[in-house]
């Protein structure tokens, strides 16, 4: 007899594998309450299933890939988490419950740099304005997929290193004594200077408002070259998209759910800030969400209306990444 | 391709699979041993493989994971400053806040409203709470303050000039142990700010006090003008010396 035979076999009756009925009855709560919100239909059930939860979570995930398509630069993920109820807890002593309310939120799963300037520069040269209007496209889609643009890097240095100010000056004689104590700081911190090299005036607005730019649409017409066309479509196409300010992250902290870096060359210092940005952050409280919803289990409607909220903004995030694809790939000299 | 993902989460894993058998055995005198035993799957039919003495270690590990969500100790946070007894110092770095302002029926209307709240970009602040003091301070920049760290007076409604806040009706968090900061970093924003409790200046800035919250909570600044912090002659070194 081989030695494993000799171990004790457990009795048939103990059971491999233990599911709490509650449980069970929670995640067909949570089925039922996506097929009233028109989640789950008859059409995402397979043939063959494990568990209700894997039929959900499958039915869910396809609708998004659906609804979005395939991209080239963005992952976002949605995550859906069932709360489990004070109930559920202690039904395991006996008594029954459900889940009682959800979380829906969405992330960047990996926010990445971009290098766009030589794309936007193309389309500057092309046509003077063009580059900044479609920035500022990408800019104000803030709303549907928040951008670190280099304007934003202006920003975040101004509030990182500048207490608030314009440059340097300030922070510099807070700082520093004397004087080469100040010059040798300066060498080694984000200037005003610095920025200004990294970008062009009309992608980084420092001071007065920058004036009034050309619409894209005024602008279109006047491009020629069929690639930068097919950009000039998607940006005016993503700005003719009507964008709510909605389903922002209830969350105290300095903001850092950025979908995409966009520099403007590999090694300029659009990461350095973002870096620097992320680390003060983490030092303290920060939102890494860009949008959240609370969703009660017993209004399915709730989410059907986030489902149709969410159709624009799905439109928004493909636009945005076929532009962040366009701008970074590919020869602009 | 990249491609979207919708993920569903529960609280808890649905399946729970036979994974482990412990065996105790126990002496007239209350000695006791533990043998904790892998269950293996031989022939389809669970069986109790050889076994080891439970370790305190393996046994703590397994009381974590049947008491989950229970807390238990760790590291200090990075935003934790200083600890003497049961006073703990730390620091909040500049960052967007929901803040109430009630303020009297003389300055509702300069200000916009008798009752205002939005979030607004607060400044870094220190905190000090003990069983016998809450107090704040700002402090200029992002980084975290060092000792050498000039304090300014808080701009806020209900601090007084060495920083007590009025505490007024709000319930403070009873203790003051690292897990606790957010609630009182909760207690202190979420209270109504009713008037100014200085005898000095409480803000450098046109207008004063009101108008500095009032074009905050206008959303004039996206970063809180810290130009318009006073200056109290001490650092943080110097306070807790």
């Amino acid at each position: 007899m081989s030695a494993i035979g000799a171990l004790p076999r457990l009795s048939a009756g103990v059971p491999k594998v233990v599911l709490p009925t509650d449980r069970i009855r929670a995640d067909a709560g949570l089925a039922q309450y996506l097929v009233q919100a028109g989640a789950l239909t008859d059409a995402d059930i397979p043939e063959t299933w494990n568990g209700v939860l894997e039929v959900c979570a499958r039915a869910l995930d396809g609708w998004a890939k659906h609804q979005i398509g395939p991209l080239h630069c963005l992952s976002p993920v949605f995550v859906l988490e069932v709360n489990e109820t004070e109930d559920l807890r202690s039904s395991r002593r006996g008594q029954a419950a459900g889940y009682r309310s959800a979380k829906l939120c969405w992330i960047e799963r990996q926010e990445r740099q971009w290098v766009v300037g030589p794309g936007l520069e193309a389309l500057e040269r092309a046509c003077a304005g063009l580059g900044a209007a479609v920035l500022a496209v990408l800019e104000r889609a803030h709303l549907a997929y928040p951008l670190f643009t280099p304007d934003m890097a202006r920003s975040v240095a101004s509030y990182l290193y500048w207490y608030g100010e314009d440059d340097e000056g300030m922070a510099l004689e807070e700082q520093c004594d004397d004087p080469d104590e100040r010059e040798e700081m300066r060498q080694q911190m984000v200037t005003r200077e610095l920025l200004e090299s990294a970008f062009p005036a009309w992608a980084c607005s420092f001071g007065a408002r920058p004036p009034k730019r050309p619409t894209l649409r005024a602008l279109s017409s006047k491009v020629a070259d069929e690639r930068l066309h097919a950009i000039v479509d998607d940006a005016l196409a993503l700005s003719r998209l009507h964008l709510k300010d909605e389903f922002r992250p209830d969350l105290d902290g300095e903001f850092v759910a950025w979908g995409a870096v966009l520099s403007w060359r590999e090694d300029d210092v659009t990461v350095r800030i973002y870096d620097d940005l992320l680390n003060t952050a983490h030092q303290g409280e920060y939102c890494d969400l860009i949008g959240d919803i609370e969703l009660p289990l017993d209004q399915p409607a709730r989410f059907a209306e986030w489902r149709a909220a969410m159709r624009t903004r799905f439109r928004a995030i493909g636009l945005i990444d076929t532009l962040i694809h366009a701008l970074s790939a590919g020869d602009w000299r | 391709m990249n491609q979207a993902e919708f993920q569903l989460r529960t609280p808890s894993d649905g399946t729970l699979e036979l994974a482990q058998a412990i065996l105790i055995y126990k002496g007239r005198s209350g000695n006791t041993l533990a043998t904790v035993h892998s269950i293996e799957d031989v022939d389809g039919e669970a069986v109790i493989g050889a076994g080891r003495a439970a370790t305190p270690r393996a046994v703590l590990n397994l009381a974590r994971a049947l008491c989950k969500g229970v807390g238990y100790g760790g590291f200090l946070p990075d935003n934790v400053l200083y600890l003497d007894g049961d006073l703990i110092v730390w620091w909040t770095p500049p960052s967007m806040r929901h803040v109430v302002f009630r303020v009297g029926a003389q300055h509702a209307e300069s200000f916009g409203g008798a009752e205002r709240g939005e979030a607004v970009p607060q400044p870094g602040l220190v905190f000090a709470a003990s069983s016998r003091l809450w107090r704040v301070w700002a402090v200029k920049g992002a980084a975290r303050p060092t000792p050498d760290s000039a304090l300014y007076q808080a701009p806020y409604f209900n601090v007084n000039d060495r920083g007590d806040i009025c505490q007024g009706s709000v319930q403070v968090p009873n203790g003051t142990t690292a897990e606790k900061l957010a609630a009182w970093n909760d207690a202190f924003f979420r209270s109504y700010f009713t008037h100014p409790n200085v005898q000095r200046k409480l803000v450098a800035y046109r207008g004063g006090a009101y108008r500095l919250w009032r074009d905050l909570l206008d959303g004039k600044h996206r970063r809180f003008p810290e130009r318009a912090l006073v200056a109290i002659d001490a650092t943080l070194g110097r306070l807790l010396s």
